[in-house]
């Protein structure tokens, strides 16, 4: 089941309508990078779908719930890091984290958690912001450059959560994520591009013959069933 | 809702924007019940529209302190821009009995402790309850105007600050007919020790006008973020 599925939609920075047309579905565990240059519609298409702003026309739903981080990461100049993400996990309405320990499993010094905001730099309060977002398990991840501010250090601890992680859509120049899926947003147009191989099933069962065309890395599960559901698998073509 | 407090207190602890209001505020009260012989009516019915633009400024400093990162990621959090205006709702519930409080209380604790003249004659306690909500509703519409101002809808801080002064004189413009004027007016007329209809008339209106603010900004939110 899709944890995002959007048809036709209109998005508007202001009065301008910057994406038309946009058809995009996402799953879960699919990582999707919304590719463009500047000024392209990502940030506005990410606001839309994260519910910070109404697309102006056509049709989005949203299972689960969503974290959004964005690209500048700001937080009030004396709040403490560890205050804002007990704060925020308040709101989500979940339970207590020891974020010492998620902090220093990210590379991040705990005892910066401790300090203002202001005495904090962007990557480390990105790095907040991210570990804020990654432990609420949301259904959805969407994220404005999370890798701009992060060291070396910071962007494979990122791409690993991303790898194991819920379904994630975000922006990226530096290049540094693995997408299974690929928006490329050009003209106020949104052309969508799987990575991710397609794999065409064939099966038969009793005289009926079936074909699935699946992702790669869903095959598993789909030939799992079909063939606890008594069918024969004939092939599998790539 | 104790989360959502939690985190608007948290907020307005951690950023230096609410303390002009606040001061102001304090120091409002009292230079206010500094003479003694005040007479309870007027005195309240003065504080009560104070009230409103306090109310105004303190919600809008609140959310101008609160940088845009931090407000969108909350925003995410709990829901999208209907769970937002909702956290803004409850600021404003915040704002203006936390408002109120000094208003009221200075004067009973002054007279508690002995200086029996702050009013002359003396508050009753029927005056104490309408003057509690004629502070808390004229508060309440006032918060609403600065959330009906405040981003996503207007993000820049002087036009914000324009709009919110101009709807606070169009409110004193309705005078007696609705809203801060209209509730300062029936304090001021109603029999002592009583909350008379037009009290109740004028606040509830006051509610109606802050009911309207708070629609207009969720069609607003829809149109502009």
């Amino acid at each position: 089941m899709p944890v995002l599925a959007a048809h036709a939609l209109t998005v508007a920075r202001g009065r301008r309508i910057v994406l038309r047309d946009v058809d995009l579905t996402v799953r879960a565990g699919d990582v999707v990078h919304v590719a463009g240059a500047n000024g392209s519609g990502k940030t506005s298409l990410l606001r839309v779908l994260a519910g910070l702003a109404r697309p102006r026309g056509g049709e989005l739903h949203r299972t689960g719930t969503a974290a959004f981080v964005p690209e500048h990461v700001l937080l009030a100049p004396a709040l403490r890091p560890l205050e804002w993400l007990g704060a925020m996990r308040r709101l989500r309405g979940l339970g207590a984290v020891d974020w010492r320990a998620a902090a220093s499993e990210s590379g991040l010094d705990p005892a910066k958690l401790e300090r203002p905001a202001a005495s904090l730099s962007k990557g480390m309060l990105q790095r907040v912001a991210l570990l804020e977002a990654l432990h609420a398990k949301p259904a959805l991840l969407l994220l404005d450059e999370p890798f701009s501010g992060l060291d070396t250090a910071g962007r494979d601890w990122l791409n690993a959560q991303l790898a194991h992680g819920p379904a994630a859509l975000l922006t990226d120049h530096s290049g540094t994520v693995a997408p299974t899926e690929r928006l490329r947003l050009s003209d106020g147009r949104c052309s969508p591009t799987s990575l991710v191989a397609l794999l065409t099933i064939h099966a038969s069962r009793e005289g009926e013959r079936v074909e699935r065309t699946v992702r790669e890395n869903e095959s598993d599960a789909v030939l799992r069933g079909l063939l606890e559901a008594g069918w024969h698998v004939e092939r599998v073509e790539r | 809702m104790i989360a959502r407090a939690r985190y608007l207190l948290l907020t307005s602890a951690r950023t230096r924007t609410p303390l002009a209001p606040l001061a102001i505020t304090v120091f409002w009260v009292f230079g206010t019940f500094f003479y003694p012989n005040n007479e309870v009516g007027g005195t309240w019915g003065q504080t009560g529209v104070t009230c409103c633009a306090l109310a105004a400024w303190l919600v809008g400093a609140i959310l101008a302190g609160e940088p845009a990162a931090q407000a969108e990621m909350a925003t995410t959090a709990v829901g999208g821009l209907r769970g937002r205006l909702g956290l803004e709702g409850l600021l404003v519930l915040m704002v203006a009995p936390l408002l109120a409080l000094p208003f009221l209380g200075w004067p009973l604790l002054l007279h508690a402790f002995g200086q029996a003249n702050v009013f002359k004659p003396p508050a009753l306690p029927g005056d104490v309850a309408g003057a509690a909500l004629v502070h808390i509703c004229s508060g309440i519409l006032g918060g609403a105007v600065a959330v009906l101002f405040a981003p996503p809808r207007i993000t820049r801080r002087a036009t914000a600050t324009a709009a919110v002064l101009a709807s606070l004189l169009v409110l004193a413009g309705l005078g007696t007919l609705a809203g801060p004027i209209a509730a300062a007016q029936a304090i001021s007329d109603a029999p002592r020790g009583t909350v008379n209809g037009s009290e109740l008339w004028a606040c509830l209106t006051c509610l109606a006008l802050a009911a309207a603010a708070f629609t207009a900004a969720a069609v607003w939110s829809r149109r502009a973020a």
